[in-house]
């Protein structure tokens, strides 16, 4: 990793270690490898093999490539000549992905890339609610616990749609 | 006595040793020029193995957007448990040979290299090596150049390596504790004698089971992936088609 030296970082990243580059003789941090046990993604589709096209918008594809394990939601499954990622979208093989599950408007009340954009109303809402214990738990009783996925998408998504 | 098949061509015979080694559930990537292992790709796939990954030179199934790169990336991440490795020399201690033969400054044979075998024998769990010739040539005492390492005690930290080795005459167990071969199979009509004449390091025990043979309903299988086969091998498929008649 090029810069950092001489940043506050120094002091508090002590994982972070300096080592000479034996090409140029210079110093030069050292980062750690983070792999996650999970990465959860949301995705645009999927074909029947189990590959995916997802946002090449976030650190999404990157994500699932360090995680030891990878759950992989898509808002469709579609035919495998169908899948082609558009631009602002990037193909992601099966063979990196555990699991893969049909969740359509699985990113809510976040946005999908070329589905659906964020549900601001829903958002502002929820960051209401969650200012405080009571309010969060109020939110979790009124769309999550114990709602199946087609009950919270009843109950949540009807502005987005 | 070479090896003695009945209703199955030597081609299916190996395959179906590759096919035993496949396991359900994991990760297994197929090379270049590796049709024989894919045809056993294919048939366990087909008969215990369907809900492994499998990525495969030409298919379309499990497409990469990386390349090479993205199989290299996946085995040193350790997520590629099986892979197939051959060797123009193999040795008594399971180094590969894939460079040259004679010295690397004035080879006798340059070969086409090693691609990124170096690495994946370390970082793939398991590798099996599959060879089409069995004779003192290819099993040698040392390789004149070592390629993939198999044996390396110096070395911090491996992931894998060999663990099988699939010839036309036997099939080997590679001991990492003895960093050598150890005979496990015989195939039908190979005697010992034989297998030994044509392996250019002493070859133990000196007693070894039948390599089994592929059931009717196995080799039926194997025949029902040639067409699967033909999309990354044409010219292979169609001469196994052929000979099958």
């Amino acid at each position: 990793m090029f810069g950092f030296a001489g940043t506050d970082y120094e002091k508090v990243r002590g994982d972070f270690r300096k080592v000479t580059d034996p090409y140029s003789g210079n110093e030069i941090f050292v980062v750690p490898a983070i792999r996650p046990d999970w990465a959860v993604i949301h995705a645009i589709r999927a074909d029947g093999n189990g590959n995916v096209v997802c946002s090449a918008l976030e650190a999404d594809r990157l994500a699932v490539l360090a995680a030891r394990q990878a759950i992989v939601t898509v808002e469709e499954v579609v035919p495998a000549e169908n899948l082609l990622a558009r631009p602002g979208e990037i193909f992601l093989s099966a063979l990196h992905i555990d699991l893969v599950v049909a969740a359509p408007l699985g990113a809510h009340p976040a946005g999908c890339v070329h589905s659906y954009g964020i549900d601001r109303a829903h958002m502002e809402e929820y960051l209401a609610a969650s200012k405080t214990a009571e309010g969060f738990s109020e939110y979790l009783s009124r769309f999550v616990l114990g709602k199946t996925e087609e009950e919270y998408r009843e109950l949540a998504c009807g502005k987005a749609v | 006595m070479p090896l003695v098949l009945d209703s199955v061509t030597p081609e299916e015979f190996l395959a179906f040793q590759i096919s035993r080694e496949v396991r359900d559930f994991e990760r297994t990537a197929v090379g270049t020029l590796s049709p024989v292992p894919l045809l056993g790709v294919l048939h366990a796939r087909a008969r215990h193995a369907s809900h492994g990954k499998f990525l495969i030179f030409g298919s379309e199934e499990t497409p990469v957007t990386d390349g090479s790169r993205e199989l290299f990336d996946l085995a040193q991440r350790g997520k590629l448990d099986l892979f197939f490795l051959s060797g123009a020399q193999i040795d008594r201690e399971g180094n590969i040979n894939l460079t040259c033969i004679g010295e690397y400054g004035a080879p006798r044979v340059r070969l086409p290299g090693g691609a990124g075998s170096a690495m994946l024998y370390y970082m793939t769990r398991r590798v099996v090596l599959v060879t089409l010739a069995h004779s003192p040539r290819v099993f040698v005492e040392k390789c004149d150049f070592i390629t993939s390492a198999a044996n390396t005690p110096r070395y911090p930290w491996r992931r894998g390596g060999p663990t099988k080795l699939i010839t036309p005459l036997c099939t080997m167990e590679y001991d990492g504790a003895a960093a050598k071969w150890r005979l496990a199979s015989l195939h039908p009509g190979v005697t010992y004698g034989e297998a030994q004449k044509e392996t250019g390091f002493p070859l133990s025990p000196e007693t070894a089971p039948d390599t089994p043979s592929p059931s009717p309903a196995d080799v039926a299988l194997l025949r029902a992936q040639i067409p699967a086969l033909k999309k990354s091998y044409p010219m292979f498929a169609d001469d196994l088609a052929r000979k099958i008649g």
